[in-house]
């Protein structure tokens, strides 16, 4: 290459195009992402699709897509499960069990997401201003939301104790309230996980408020302040409205995030007492790898997946008007 | 006269404002930091520490519980018995580390690849399969992941270093893809243009002017892919069953003890394994907008 600077015009045109062609290049770099997607997300699909309309159950035996393609080793049993129509799916929908969790999850997200809103808006606007250390209790406060949520879970179950957890103790002696068994009654256990993802994910809204506020211009506070205007028509007039996209997108990031809830209650409950504080996700890996209901599982998935298609359209959709402005 | 004590009254609210702000941001603090504080004063505490019903700040620390899960305690009290879960810790340990560095170095260069092409060619259905990387993201794991379990139960990639790579490469491509292809967006395209100009091919421009420029994005991206995959718990204990056991599943079987869970192996052996992660969040905490909304945002 060190020879071509030194050629005429046409030549370098040719010479430059000698080792990876431009088109070459395009489906190269775009080949393996490609790849992994149709090999880790498509095939995957189009096998459960059609499992979902059978009785398969993944303890009976191994199931082939394409039998006789490989050759079987021995031990290895191979089944080919009944169909059974859309059976699956009616039962998923008929079922007042999986509504339940359902409305334990609408439950749960609503919650979560509302508190979260309110908290980090409060934070931001009292974070909009300059203090020493700003930077670094900015980013401490931040870090909750980078951790394992199984781990917080857990930990957060340690706190929620109600005869040596910190909480409790801190509300009996310094509020005078009765010790609250958190996680071990029905009632509350739901309420325990909003708690602590309240803790991880309210720094979440925090950040996108926080951007939202300070991108306000200035000016338009000094025209206020000129036209002598209440501090709380500076809020709803001018910080608000003008933070709204940003807090509606992040509400949208944490609705689809907190309907996928798993990790944390996982952590915390297990599901538990009952089934009072199970979300879909943990129904889900309960029947598809505790009970392996397969073909049952795979029709429920299928359900899900739809509802979240179709909320994540209308979010991709948002997102990307956010972004054109 | 009248004016003077007005002027110093407001001037009196204003202080006393500030010291109210003042101390309710130090409130706020301390919530958000008391957890991991917490769980730094439980990991150094005996068991009868822990269970006392006035939870004490100061007392006399023991080490005891870090001994317990490195497995080097002989007879101590929590967790006794169980030599087998904390050897596993140190495996588990370096089996979390080996997988999140190779998903990390994957995840970039294929990302990279992938998002420069996003970033500078037009073609038909690149919008189409932008959004489908993205979904990837949106979709609760667990829905595809009854599909990918049977797959790779079937083509025997289950509980394998190569499933896993596979797997957590695939999830991480959504944030690799789309916070590159912002960090490229920003690069203008004339920077290419003079450089094949000056004879570089295509590939070359790419690599020697183009991947400089995105150094930052090149380090964010592999932060935040760093840290989710070791954060990961659901792929984790549905795929990893019995070799590959990372470290989340570990802490949670390992803090079950006979007698419901050893808190202080819990906490000592979760500050283990957060440390890593509060030092990387510092170091990326000028793309932390960015990174979480995918590069949409760049606070």
């Amino acid at each position: 290459m060190s020879t071509v600077s030194s050629m005429g015009g046409t030549t370098k045109r040719k010479k430059a195009h000698r080792g990876i062609t431009d088109k070459q290049l395009k489906y190269l770099f775009l080949m393996p992402c490609i790849a992994l997607l149709v090999f880790l997300i498509l095939y995957p699909l189009i096998w459960s699709a059609y499992l979902s309309f059978t009785d398969y159950r993944a303890v009976q035996g191994r199931f082939r897509l394409f039998p006789g393609l490989v050759k079987e080793k021995p031990g290895i049993k191979v089944i080919k499960p009944n169909t059974v129509g859309f059976k699956n799916y009616k039962d998923v929908l008929r079922n007042e069990y999986i509504w339940k969790h359902y409305r334990t999850t609408g439950k749960f997200v609503i919650f979560s997401v509302l508190i979260q809103s309110i908290i980090g808006l409060g934070l931001a606007l009292l974070f909009n201003r300059e203090f020493k250390g700003k930077g670094i209790i900015t980013t401490l406060i931040l870090a909750p939301m980078m951790l394992s949520p199984v781990v917080v879970g857990m930990f957060w179950r340690y706190m929620l104790e109600p005869n040596w957890g910190v909480i409790d103790y801190a509300l009996n002696t310094f509020f005078g309230l009765p010790r609250i068994e958190w996680l071990a009654h029905e009632k509350t256990a739901l309420f325990g996980i909003i708690i602590a993802d309240t803790w991880m994910w309210s720094p979440f809204m925090f950040l996108f408020c926080l951007a939202g506020v300070s991108a306000i211009p200035k000016y338009l506070y000094e025209a206020a302040e000129v036209n002598k205007a209440s501090g709380w028509f500076r809020f709803s007039h001018i910080t608000f409205p003008l933070m709204w996209p940003l807090m509606m997108i992040a509400m949208i990031f944490r609705t689809m995030d907190a309907f996928k809830l798993f990790d944390i209650g996982w952590g915390m409950t297990q599901g538990g007492p009952g089934f009072s504080s199970q979300t879909v996700s943990m129904l889900l890996y309960r029947d598809a790898f505790l009970s392996s209901k397969t073909g049952v599982s795979c029709a429920f998935a299928y359900i899900l997946l739809i509802l979240i298609v179709a909320l994540s359209n209308i979010y991709i959709k948002y997102l990307l008007k956010a972004r054109a402005r | 006269m009248d004016r003077k004590i007005r002027r110093k009254r407001k001037k009196g609210i204003k202080v006393a404002g500030k010291v109210i702000i003042f101390i309710v941001i130090a409130i706020v603090f301390v919530a958000y930091v008391f957890p991991i504080f917490w769980m730094g004063v439980t990991s150094l505490k005996t068991k009868v520490q822990i269970f006392d019903p006035v939870p004490k700040i100061f007392f006399k620390p023991t080490i005891n519980n870090y001994k317990t899960f490195i497995g080097t305690a002989e007879g101590g009290e929590v967790g006794a018995g169980r030599a087998g879960a904390a050897t596993s810790f140190i495996a588990a340990m370096g089996r979390s580390i080996l997988m999140t560095t190779s998903v990390t170095l994957l995840s970039l260069l294929l990302g990279t690849m992938a998002a420069y092409v996003l970033s500078r060619y037009n073609m038909p259905g690149k919008d189409d399969l932008l959004f489908a990387i993205l979904s990837t993201r949106m979709l609760p794991p667990i829905v595809v992941l009854v599909p990918i379990s049977l797959l790779f139960t079937n083509i025997g990639l289950k509980d394998t270093y190569i499933g896993f790579l596979l797997l957590y490469t695939m999830f991480n491509m959504a944030f690799s893809v789309w916070i590159m292809k912002s960090f490229f967006d920003d690069v203008p395209f004339s920077f290419e243009e003079a450089a094949m100009c000056d004879g570089y091919t295509r590939f070359r421009a790419f690599l020697k002017v183009v991947l400089p420029m995105v150094k930052p994005g090149l380090a964010a991206t592999a932060i935040f892919c760093g840290i989710l995959v070791w954060n990961e718990f659901l792929f984790a204990i549905v795929i990893g069953t019995r070799k590959w056991v990372f470290m989340p599943p570990t802490i949670f079987t390992m803090s079950y003890g006979a007698e419901g869970i050893i808190w202080g192996v819990l906490a000592s052996s979760s500050l283990i394994y957060i440390i890593p992660v509060l030092v990387f969040v510092y170091l990326v905490r000028k793309n932390l907008l960015r990174g979480i909304t995918f590069g949409v945002i760049r606070g």
